[in-house]
């Protein structure tokens, strides 16, 4: 039996190793006072808060998620309707339905209106989470893109309280570079510690062979609702973050193009791997940076191609690429841990005998 | 040179070793059973000759062909045809069809449309119900017709995987004396069989097999006392 | 109600039937749900526009063949690598073929909707029992009917077809009679195509451009189509695509006009709903895993 002094280590590792290099250089992005490149920097970590989101669902149950982009959206437009300042909200929304009145005088600061956001986006997960764990494979794809394609539908066309097509505006606009890393540490730490510990690991279990872990006594639906319910909320946060921080948004902020962009980042880093989902964002934001260069004015002999789209198209096909060629992605499902270590941590054949009942 | 021969046939799932290291041979024109009970390797031996799964070591020939790493559709092609285990008729398709996608591997559409017919004599049953979906007709007719659609690629070896699988007794007979009907004719047959008694008293040799692949003995069959010992002894003492 | 509604959701739903029987028919052949079969509708689209002032039959045939061609392609390059890979991973780059093959057509075709002139023929209308029918309707129907004909000979006359319902029920032993994996996916691949193209005929025969983003949602619409009605049966796809347009169309044109707008959550809420209660869908289909 493995002592708990081993797990807490194990943790602080993985943690450590993966948000240590993102301090230091986030870090060192704010030393340039380069505006442009701080606000890329912001982006990309909002993203990466997202994709480990992701993550934490998927890569760990091996089941397709198309939805946390909905519960992003969600957590979005609610702590948007919970921060923007009272005297501006009657003339955005002067069709408030009378039973949300009480919204019109609600105001709370910014850090306040996250949490509540993300609390009320967790409910819904739970929600929708009970009868959508059920599903497998080809279903649960079908499923929570069904969901993404419901929620997006109702927030465009609800429009007395998400001011449907247009955008939202009057979103107080707070995320800075420090919250964005602060987040990805904080939600870099949950993750690793869901994996690390017994409950991550009985999902992990679900996903290698899960005859196997029934036949111990895990329970595949439980399993998966928390890791759903822990991913959906990571996935608020992160959507809450770029609401605030882009300040204008409308429900074709988090559409299917976002979720295209997530999943390419998580599989070109790695699925399954925590590792991989930093890595894939890192690599591929790298990857768009360059593209987007080489859309503007060019690099070195390469000249500047004006052609929106090109840098979707390219990690299009750099994703199609690794699928073909190398699905198991950067990390190849590894941990940094393990290599640092210099021993495997990727599951073997027999179900982890610490997930036992 | 044997018409099949396998030679030190290994075969493992993962960690787990189903054939230890197999030899066994068919001559042409024999009519060969593997006996043994559930699980001791003889449908795995089965899926090895027939390409659909990769023994670890050895060597599996065919008319001087080696086997191992060819496809099934290969192996079909070089005249090995198999009637599975559980018979795996196409449902959803006629019996007429069933027989038509048996011919497959044969070019010459004319030719297979002359064996479908006499495949329909040869089974008055799938002539009766040539149109009807395959799904339809009872465990024996099924058997009928599985055997028949391996018979459309007019193989030189038939391989056949328990049979007698889920068949009530009298079904179970006229099955066997089509085989026999077949071995008269002067085709090559290679059996796998639970039903010791009947494949040991209808084949010319058989080899009866334990745990792991491992031959036990190697008799001529057709004997009826012989079999009857046999059979006793195998179900007395179990899994050996 | 007005029964002229009828007319537009019983023609929408044709079309989309069409659509869910060729995303259906390549998924009950390699289990896999072709998300770039929206693409090639957009494709199609392109080809029309390309080929508009041909006589129609050549525009018809043109179309066709370009469709079918990168349908071919796709599978060659993008499907057949991943044939024996989980299902999620194929899901995923079924997602990543469509995104790329739509922001390639943006990069090329530029990100404004090209205009198509419109096919002034088959806006003419007639008018029987008090209704409003447009030749580009009874167009819809007639091709929709031949084309279900067509593909039910295809299916049970042919060697082709034999041995693409002897490989959607069972692939293994398939391969145990000597049918070739690679010539069954291939035909599948080109009779989708044709069905693509055939789809992007009817659908832009009415509109006055082509966008890059042209397909995606008609696609999604046939994926649930397909779940709803059944994976791996080409009678539940056909009738789950129709559901899903006849119903799409019927909703929007009698909800109450403040719920009008929320037809697509309602559809979308019945395809989770069918997913819950019968993975299989509606005619669940022997031995096919979702």
């Amino acid at each position: 039996m493995k002592s708990s002094v081993s797990t807490w280590s194990r943790w602080a590792w993985l943690a450590g190793l993966l948000a240590a290099p993102i301090i230091i250089v986030t870090f060192l992005i704010s030393l340039t006072n380069d505006v442009s490149m701080i606000q890329r920097c912001t982006t990309a970590l909002i993203l990466m808060v997202m994709v480990i989101g992701l993550h934490v669902f998927s890569g760990n149950s091996g089941v397709v998620s198309f939805g946390s982009v909905a519960f992003a959206m969600i957590a979005a437009f609610t702590s948007a309707l919970i921060t923007i300042p009272a005297d501006k909200k009657p003339s955005l929304f002067p069709d408030m339905p009378d039973f949300l009145n009480w919204l019109l005088s609600f105001t709370v600061p910014v850090p306040l209106g996250i949490l509540i956001s993300v609390a009320f986006t967790a409910v819904i997960a739970l929600l929708v989470g009970v009868p959508l764990v059920r599903l497998s494979g080809l279903a649960a794809g079908i499923g929570t893109l069904a969901f993404l394609v419901v929620v997006q539908v109702v927030v465009t066309k609800w429009k007395a309280v998400t001011r449907g097509e247009s955008t939202m505006v009057g979103v107080p606009k707070e995320t800075t570079l420090w919250w964005a890393l602060g987040a990805v540490v904080l939600v870099i730490a949950i993750a690793a510690l869901y994996q690390v510990t017994r409950r991550g690991r009985r999902l992990i279990a679900t996903r290698e062979d899960d005859k196997a872990a029934m036949s111990i006594g895990i329970s595949i639906p439980i399993e998966r609702l928390w890791g759903w319910v822990a991913s959906c909320s990571i996935a608020a946060f992160g959507g809450a973050l770029y609401g605030h921080y882009i300040a204008t948004f409308s429900a074709q902020t988090f559409s299917i193009a976002l979720t295209f962009f997530i999943i390419a980042m998580l599989v070109i880093g790695g699925l399954g791997s925590l590792t991989g989902a930093v890595v894939g964002v890192i690599v591929v934001q790298v990857l768009a940076e360059v593209l987007r260069t080489v859309e503007t004015q060019g690099i070195g002999p390469i000249p500047q191609i004006d052609a929106p789209g090109l840098t979707e198209m390219v990690l299009a096909l750099i994703l199609l690429l690794v699928l073909i060629a190398r699905p198991a992605g950067i990390t190849g499902g590894r941990e940094i841990t393990s290599w640092v270590k210099g021993r495997t941590s990727k599951a073997s054949r027999d179900v982890d005998p610490e997930v036992a009942q | 040179m044997s018409l099949l021969e396998l030679s030190g046939v290994r075969i493992c799932y993962g960690n787990a070793v189903a054939v230890k290291a197999l030899d066994l041979h068919v001559d042409e024109g024999e009519f060969v059973a593997l006996i043994g009970h559930n699980g001791v390797g003889k449908s795995s031996t089965v899926k090895a000759i027939a390409g659909v799964v990769k023994p670890t070591a050895g060597s599996i020939k065919f008319m001087g062909n080696e086997l191992i790493g060819q496809q099934p559709g290969a192996i079909l092609r070089l005249g090995i045809a198999v009637v599975p285990e559980g018979r795996r008729i196409f449902t959803r398709l006629t019996v007429g069809e069933n027989l038509t996608v048996g011919g497959t591997v044969q070019s010459d559409r004319g030719e297979v449309k002359k064996s479908s017919a006499e495949m329909m004599e040869r089974f008055p049953v799938l002539g009766k119900y040539a149109d009807r979906m395959a799904g339809l007709l009872s465990g024996g007719e099924q058997q009928q017709l599985a055997i028949a659609r391996a018979l459309m690629s007019k193989p030189r070896l038939l391989l056949l995987d328990e049979p007698s699988l889920g068949l009530a007794p009298q079904i179970v007979e006229q099955v066997f004396d089509l085989l026999e009907e077949l071995r008269k004719q002067g085709s090559s047959i290679l059996l796998v069989e639970q039903n010791a008694a009947q494949a040991i008293r209808a084949a010319d040799r058989y080899y009866l097999i334990r745990t792991g692949g491992v031959i036990e003995s190697e008799a001529a069959g057709g004997d009826q006392a012989k079999a009857d010992q046999v059979e006793s002894a195998y179900l007395h003492f179990g899994k050996a | 109600m007005n029964p002229q509604y009828l007319v537009d959701a019983i023609g929408t739903g044709a079309l989309y039937s069409l659509m869910t029987l060729g995303l259906a028919l390549v998924f009950s052949v390699m289990g896999l749900m072709n998300f770039a079969y929206g693409q090639l509708v957009m494709i199609g689209g392109f080809s029309i526009i390309l080929l508009r002032s041909q006589p129609w039959w050549l525009l018809i045939l043109g179309t066709i063949l370009v469709v079918v061609f990168v349908s071919l392609l796709m599978e060659r390059l993008a499907f057949r690598p991943v044939r024996n890979a989980t299902a999620m991973t194929m899901l995923v780059t079924s997602f990543a073929l469509a995104q790329f093959l739509q922001q390639l057509a943006r990069v090329a075709f530029g990100a404004n909707p090209k205009p198509l002139e419109q096919f002034s023929e088959l806006s003419v209308q007639y008018e029987v029992a008090g209704l409003i029918i447009s030749r580009q309707i009874i167009l819809t129907l007639v091709t929709t009917i031949l084309v279900l004909i067509g593909l039910a000979l295809l299916l049970r006359k042919t060697n082709i077809g034999i041995q693409l319902r002897a490989s959607t029920e069972d692939v293994g032993m398939a391969a145990l009679v000597g049918i070739k994996s690679n010539r069954v996916i291939a035909a599948a691949f080109v009779i989708s195509g044709t069905i693509a193209a055939i789809v992007a005929i009817l659908f832009f025969a009415t509109r006055t451009n082509v966008s890059w983003s042209s397909g995606e949602s008609i696609v999604l619409i046939a994926f649930v189509g397909a779940v709803i009605g059944g994976l791996g049966s080409m009678v539940g796809a056909a009738l789950g695509g129709f559901l899903m347009g006849f119903v799409y169309t019927m909703l929007n044109a009698l909800l109450p006009m403040e719920l009008r707008v929320f037809a697509d959550a309602f559809l979308y809420t019945l395809v989770i709903v069918v997913l819950l209660i019968r993975p299989g869908g509606l005619i669940a289909a022997k031995g096919v895993r979702v």
